[in-house]
């Protein structure tokens, strides 16, 4: 799992998936990493917490978009094609991924 | 399968010769992944499975330049492919390629398969920023 930044350059990406009729499948879009800006304790402490969520994160799109794609027409919640309102807390990230698993099949 | 990113390290020889005004040509082109997908320096357009079949064959798209942290410091190159009658295939990946269609500059993985049907449509958009930070 990389994400890499050399020499000064950084990359981005997005994609929108949609159907004949335009009708959005799936979005997914680059899951910037943290970076660490200090060298005290706390701050990587902090830096340590916010590469949990970043991981998290980019499972939970992983999920979310596996799921979109597998259930391409079925009526769902416009934010689970688009990604926006993705939850930003440890246990909704967590309960998020479970659902997409668990509503997969 | 989480996604993944990279510049490349045959892209960064092409850069240079572009500033420095040696044979090379500018990213202009879009190709898309399947597979296996792999985002790290050391990939090359040569290596990369590339989508080919119709509709899905690596396309010129709109290269721009664009303002992320500085002004024009990112170039852009977006393109949507339409894909072709009877094609069905699962697209991992995408990646920004020079106008010779020889240089990978930058790719991409996705968070997961992207499962195309026939007249599906995939809008990649792919941004390279040189910045000071």
């Amino acid at each position: 799992m990389t994400s890499q930044i050399q020499n000064g350059v950084t990359v981005d990406w997005g994609i929108d998936h949609a159907d004949k009729d335009g009708n959005l499948i799936c979005r997914d879009v680059m899951i910037h990493p943290p970076t660490l800006t200090c060298n005290t304790f706390g701050c990587m402490a902090r830096y340590w917490w916010s590469v949990q969520k970043y991981l998290l994160t980019m499972r939970y799109h992983a999920a979310r978009v596996a799921y979109c794609e597998k259930h391409r027409t079925k009526a769902m919640p416009e934010h689970y094609r688009t990604g926006e309102k993705a939850p930003t807390s440890i246990l909704g990230l967590l309960w998020g991924i479970t659902n997409f698993h668990i509503w997969m099949h | 399968m989480s996604q993944t990113q990279s510049s490349t390290t045959e892209g960064y020889t092409e850069i240079g010769k572009i500033m420095a005004g040696e044979a090379s040509t500018v990213p202009t082109k879009i190709v898309l992944i399947k597979t296996s997908c792999t985002a790290d320096a050391t990939q090359t357009y040569a290596g990369i499975t590339k989508c080919t079949e119709d509709g899905l064959a690596i396309a010129a798209g709109t290269c721009t330049s664009e303002t992320t942290t500085v002004t024009d410091d990112t170039v852009q190159v977006t393109h949507q492919f339409t894909t072709g009658a009877g094609v069905s295939v699962t697209v991992l990946g995408a990646g920004m390629v020079n106008t010779d269609g020889d240089v990978l500059f930058m790719l991409t993985c996705f968070n997961a398969g992207i499962a195309l049907e026939a007249g599906d449509t995939l809008a990649p958009t792919l941004k390279m920023q040189f910045k000071a930070d």
